[in-house]
């Protein structure tokens, strides 16, 4: 820009010195004796053309592209202020068309392309497993001893696990997002601390002093961002922790919100706690330098049976179940991607449809244009400029707009990304940066560009030199449209027409998606009138104690008027993934059987009841289940647990489980629904329900959710007296989790809703487009006709016979273009199947509707304009041109 | 325009007629016409529009300098002066010169030249 300015003052100077050269000539020549006009004429004859003294003066600088550039840029601003209707309009489809691909890039760049702020943050995996159908198998200590001794090919592992801790002190109790983390946990992302130290090993002994590293935020928030909070003790689940460092502002892991980090401090070896074949912790691992997936899978699949051999088997020596265990490694991105990317990419081709959509419409203007400047260019080409020139100077008008549309474009993005993070907020993971950022304004700008040049080319393939000079001698006056002039409008009738077919394909499939989601019986009552809360229990240090509470909380609650009924549970239905586990099973006494793979999930009596899950057979489990330790302990799971287990639920009634080979048998006492815990448009897993009573209940989670259903929730004050309630049992219990069963309902379908909203948006503007598009092509093509269609009906052409024709003639291209859309979505619908939930990518309903619905929306524009030509008068028509 | 008794400057030579003239000191464009001129006994002209590129194009070769100064008329001028790379080109330019036109004169006045 700086050279560009240099440039400009270069200019003046030349003009200057080349007059005072000038005025120096003519006062040379006064002085001789001429008369001031004769000087002044003998000196400009002597000069010669100035112009191109200055045009040759400046070529010795260099650089003259600049200022052919330039004129260029002026020239084409001065055209497009010309009509600016057609600019108008040009920019606006284009500022549509590349705003929204923005927008929806800026979130495919913030998710898909930049999601881990780690330094080479492609060398991180997560250390998954698979075992059979199971391909979501977490790491384990023993994994974790094994492979940091024998591997080859990572820098370093870590594990972790998240949850909540409760951090008591001189404030109010607090729960806070917690990670459990081996010591290489922080330097195997690559992150330091910004204030203090990281975990040395010695903080990762088993017995080691308890050390903390906190959030920059908790630091702030509770330490009052003070730098001798470093050495100060908190309180965490009751027991004190040394605050050794902070975290820096930045840090983020994956998904997880993270307030305090905590060291694990597994007992190493042989005889310590480890075993294989409980996957209880997830794990991380940085690749060493051009390793490869494969290799360190490999890696993997060859220590594993090192684990195998070294460590006890959890639950006894039973466990063949475990034969195809190996490795799953998945790259640690995917894990804050998740299912993302299926949604984004498709998004992202979706919307280049549209983009391309509006593409065709511009050209299509640009076509008209062109047309209608025919006369011009071909004076322009007659005398002489170069076809080169020619081009320049239309593609820097198209280029120009394509720039100022992307601009606009830019705007869009800008207002409609809040909006659409706003639409996905309860589906993407909110710890992702999306904004307008560098990259984004790179790819709006290459967008931009090179809409502008594919627009200029379009018109200039179509003509090039030739067509130019032929049509000047033609005068701009062709009897009738040539035949490669309608060739090239029909092409574009039948791409928009295609493309827009495409479009709304996806959002009918979406659509059909979404209300086979929606006919799905979840297993419980989505209704707004259960209101969920989480109590976190890890203050109360005694469990039975905790249980006593809970039971006692669990009456107060039931006791509030307008509540119907109260339970709860370790986990409710889409409340998150809880523990998938196996036990023994007996089928008669003697007979035992392992099974495994079942999600176990611990309830209170009254859960079923309030959730709406109904019971199928038996009874529901009691308190007294829970307290009279001379019972036997009671259980109850899912139907097609039964089933799949017993034959029916009938059978399941009475029949024994244990969760080790010596352990204390838990009896069958009844059956409930299947429940899609996960989401609905996942299947419902095969579950067990134990009661608190069962010991590894204290292990598993100590923050249970209460389920309260009640006509009164949402109204003010039900949540205060609900507080209170738990407040009157034990004051230091924070409430967290505050939802609705509704609420973790539409959520799990967020995911469907936000695509079926995006692609609802973007198949209307297509549709809208397409439409304008028809509309404008075949109007143009009749209004040019107008003529012909004179010179017919007054040779006695009859109206309908006419009409005829320019019907067929109008929904010829259209339906072509449905045709070719019907081949093309059907082959990128395969694509979309993983989006897709109860219906097939090739459903024939979807298409058929879409298809019919274009070609009679396709034929009502085309009718229009065809009617105004039909009511043309003869005469009218001759005498137009 | 094209008096007959004025020679044309051809462009390559222009560079040195340039850089020659303003060996006698710094001088602007329309100086430097008018000394070729003089210095030619009115042999030689260079035209204005072969001039200026001329000098722009010494100028951005780094072998002449500009800058703004006031004449003795009171005109703002551009003045170009030689720098010292400009120095060295002339005496190059000066010996290609000088051997080309020793040749040109001995094949002017050989044996075949001798008839013209």
């Amino acid at each position: 820009m700086s050279s560009f300015f240099a440039r400009a003052r270069r200019k003046r100077e030349l003009d200057e010195e080349i007059r005072a050269h000038f005025e120096m000539a003519v006062r040379d020549r006064m002085a001789r004796g001429e008369s001031r006009r004769d000087a002044e004429r003998a000196a400009r004859l002597e000069f010669g053309n100035v112009d191109n003294v200055r045009e040759d003066a400046r070529a010795a600088w260099g650089g003259m592209w600049m200022d052919r550039f330039g004129r260029d840029i002026r020239f084409a601003l001065r055209a497009l202020r010309k009509r600016p209707a057609f600019s108008l309009s040009t920019i606006l489809i284009l500022a549509l068309g590349i705003g929204a691909t923005t927008a929806i890039f800026s979130v495919v760049n913030g998710v898909l392309i930049q999601p881990l702020p780690y330094p080479e943050s492609d060398r991180l995996i997560e250390l998954q497993h698979q075992n059979g159908g199971n391909d979501d198998i977490a790491a384990s200590t023993a994994l974790y001893f094994t492979y940091r001794e024998h591997n080859q090919t990572f820098d370093s592992l870590a594990l972790w696990t998240s949850g909540t801790a409760v951090v008591t002190g001189a404030q109010q109790s607090e729960e806070v997002q917690s990670l459990d983390v081996t010591h290489e946990f922080l330097p195997t992302l690559g992150v330091g601390p910004a204030l203090g130290r990281g975990f040395s090993e010695v903080d990762g002994q088993p017995g080691a002093p308890l050390t903390v590293v906190v959030s920059a935020a908790y630091w702030e928030r509770r330490l009052g961002g003070a730098e001798d909070a470093i050495g100060q003790s908190l309180v965490i689940e009751g027991e004190p922790y040394t605050i050794i460092g902070v975290l820096p502002a930045s840090f983020r892991f994956v998904t997880e919100q993270v307030e305090i980090l905590t060291p694990m401090q597994p007992a190493p070896g042989v005889g310590g706690t480890a075993m294989f074949g409980s996957f209880g912790e997830r794990g991380i691992a940085r690749l060493k330098p051009g390793v490869t997936l494969a290799e360190a899978s490999a890696d993997v699949a060859r220590m594993v049976p090192i684990a195998r051999e070294t460590f006890p088997p959890f639950g006894g020596d039973a466990r063949d179940d475990l034969n195809d265990f190996g490795p799953n490694l998945q790259p640690l991105k995917a894990r804050v991607v998740g299912d993302l990317d299926d949604v984004l990419w498709i998004l992202m081709g979706t919307i280049g449809l549209l983009l391309l959509i509006a593409c065709a419409n511009v050209a299509n203007l640009q076509l008209m244009r062109t047309d209608a400047r025919l006369e011009e260019l071909s004076i322009r080409a007659a005398l002489g400029a170069r076809f080169g020139a020619i081009a320049r100077s239309l593609l820097a008008e198209t280029v120009l707009l394509g720039v100022v549309g992307g601009a606009a474009g830019l705007l869009v993005a800008t207002l409609g990304l809040p909006l659409l993070l706003s639409a996905a907020g309860e589906y993407l993971p909110s710890v992702l940066e999306i904004s307008i950022d560098g990259t984004v304004l790179v790819f709006t700008l290459v967008v931009s560009l090179l809409s502008g040049l594919v627009l200029g080319f379009l018109p200039l393939m179509k003509h090039g030199l030739p067509g130019l000079t032929a049509t000047l001698r033609a005068g701009g006056r062709a009897f009738s449209q040539s035949r490669e002039r309608h060739r090239a409008r029909n092409l574009l009738v039948i791409s928009q027409v295609a493309l827009a077919l495409v479009l709304l394909v996806a959002a009918g499939l979406m659509m059909r998606t979404f209300q086979s989601l929606r006919s799905i019986d979840p297993g419980f009552d989505p209704s707004p009138q259960v209101q969920t809360v989480t109590i976190p229990t890890g203050s109360v240090p005694d469990f039975a104690r905790a249980v006593r509470s809970l039971s006692d909380i669990q009456g107060g609650l039931s006791q509030l008027p307008g509540v119907e009924s109260v339970g709860f549970a370790s986990m409710v239905p889409l409340g998150g993934i809880g523990p998938n586990t196996g036990a023994f099973i007996e089928d008669e006494p003697g007979a035992e059987r392992l099974v495994g793979n079942f999600e176990l999930r611990f309830v209170s009596p009254e859960l079923f009841e309030t959730v709406g899950t109904p019971r199928v057979t038996g009874r529901d489990v009691s308190w007294t289940d829970v307290y009279d330790a001379d019972r036997p302990e009671a259980a109850m799971v899912s139907e097609s647990f039964a089933q799949r287990q017993f034959g029916s639920p009938e059978a399941a009634l009475g029949k024994r489980m244990r969760r080790t080979p010596e352990g204390r048998w838990i009896e069958i006492v009844g059956v409930v629904g299947d429940i899609h815990l996960e989401g609905v448009d996942r299947p419902a897993p095969d579950t067990v329900y134990f009661t608190l009573r069962n010991e590894v209940a204290q292990y598993v989670s100590r923050a249970v959710t209460f389920v309260v259903r009640s006509q009164r929730v949402g109204t003010p004050g039900f949540l205060d007296e609900l507080q209170r309630a738990v407040w009157s049992v034990d004051s230091s219990l924070p409430l967290t989790g505050v939802h609705t069963l509704n609420e973790l309902y539409r959520r799990s379908m967020a995911r469907t809703s936000l695509t079926l909203v995006l692609l609802a948006i973007m198949s209307t503007m297509a549709l809208g487009l397409s439409l304008v598009g028809i509309y404008g092509v075949i109007g143009y093509l009749l209004s040019k006709r107008t003529r012909e269609m004179g010179v017919r009906i007054a040779l006695g052409a009859h109206y309908a016979g006419l009409k005829r024709l320019l019907l067929g003639q109008v929904l010829a291209p259209v339906v072509v273009g449905v045709l070719l859309g019907l081949g093309l979505a059907a082959a990128l619908a395969r694509a979309a199947q993983s989006l897709l939930f109860g219906v097939t990518a090739l459903d024939p309903a979807t298409y058929a509707v879409v298809a019919m619905t274009l070609v009679a929306t396709a034929a009502v524009s085309g009718y229009l304009p065809a009617r105004r030509v039909m009511r043309v008068d003869p005469t009218e028509a001759l005498r137009v041109e | 325009m094209n008096q007959p008794d004025r020679i044309e400057v051809l462009q390559t030579t222009l560079d040195l007629i340039v850089l020659q003239t303003l060996r006698w000191g710094p001088n602007h464009g329309y100086g430097i016409s008018q000394l070729v001129g003089v210095n030619s006994d009115g042999r030689l002209h260079v035209k204005t529009g072969s001039l200026y590129p001329a000098l722009h194009r010494l100028e951005r070769k780094a072998w002449i300098q500009a800058r703004w100064t006031t004449s003795e008329q009171n005109q703002r001028v551009r003045e170009y002066r030689l720098t010292a790379a400009g120095r060295k080109q002339l005496a190059k330019e000066r010996s290609r010169w000088e051997q080309l036109s020793l040749a040109m004169a001995q094949i002017l006045a050989g044996p075949e030249g001798g008839r013209a």
